[in-house]
């Protein structure tokens, strides 16, 4: 009796996931928050945040300043690929932070804010 | 033969229904969530800062340096892609179906950019312009 309710909650299991497709993809390295917490304005030096952060994915350079970009990509895709209709969706979302040096490469100023936290696997096609 | 009437109706629907749906493909891609107007209603011109700004509505994906300025770009973007594929029909009456398919994509990338001085003070704002897609848009011509 066992073995045939099994074969039936595995049969079924199937059936509702048949043409379930769910994939997710990164881009860039999550950004180490332990670390940006330790860069303190007016005192952390450049070389340090490149020791804490690794080196930055882009420099924007000004007369007076420099700009550390880092970034991160997160994006989950569920999929329903059915017989006769597909349904897929791809939600991404992206964390940034910006380190403001001055000349002598100290730190000035720090934006960060965090995205990815809320990717999700929804699967709906309408909506803004 | 109320029952066979019903009955009958319901199988016109639901094959109708099947046949709605033949060869459908559905899909959206959305990168970060949108922007609004009501949503920097918060903004005081030359008082709030970027830092702030970014509280609210998460981090700029640019910065930009313009001689004493700064311009962050904030963005979204919201992809519809749909297509039919008639040849689908053919399933029907034959175990080969060839390939006719309508496709429409619409792509969404909209951008709201922050002005703001050397201390990181927002001082000017503005949305870029765009236009809303359908969600299906089967119609290439």
């Amino acid at each position: 009796m066992i073995v045939v309710r099994t074969g039936i909650l595995l049969l079924s299991l199937a059936l509702v996931l048949s043409g379930c497709v769910i994939s997710r993809g990164r881009i860039g390295n999550p950004i180490d928050e332990e670390n940006l917490r330790r860069i303190e304005k007016g005192v952390t030096h450049r070389t340090q945040v490149v020791e804490l952060l690794g080196a930055p994915d882009r420099i924007n350079q000004a007369p007076d300043r420099d700009i550390f970009q880092y970034y991160y990509y997160d994006a989950k895709s569920p999929a329903l690929i059915l017989l006769v209709f597909n349904l897929l969706t791809l939600n991404a979302k992206s964390d940034n932070l910006y380190i403001f040096l001055d000349k002598q490469g100290i730190v000035q100023d720090i934006i960060y804010g965090k995205r990815t936290d809320r990717v999700d696997f929804s699967l709906r096609p309408w909506g803004s | 033969m109320t029952v066979r009437f019903s009955s009958l109706l319901g199988t016109v629907l639901l094959s109708i229904l099947i046949l709605s749906v033949l060869g459908c493909a559905v899909r959206r891609v959305t990168f970060n969530e949108p922007i609004t107007a009501e949503q920097l209603r918060f903004i005081r011109l030359g008082e709030t800062t970027l830092q702030q700004v970014v509280e609210h509505l998460g981090p700029p994906e640019d910065i930009t340096m313009e001689a004493d300025q700064l311009i962050a770009e904030f963005r979204w973007s919201t992809t519809r892609s749909a297509s039919l594929n008639l040849g689908y029909l053919f399933r029907l009456i034959s175990p080969v179906s060839p390939t006719f398919t309508l496709s429409g994509t619409g792509i969404n990338i909209e951008h709201v950019q922050f002005l703001c001085d050397k201390r990181l003070t927002v001082h000017a704002y503005a949305f870029g312009k765009a236009d809303e897609h359908a969600i299906i848009e089967f119609w290439p011509f």
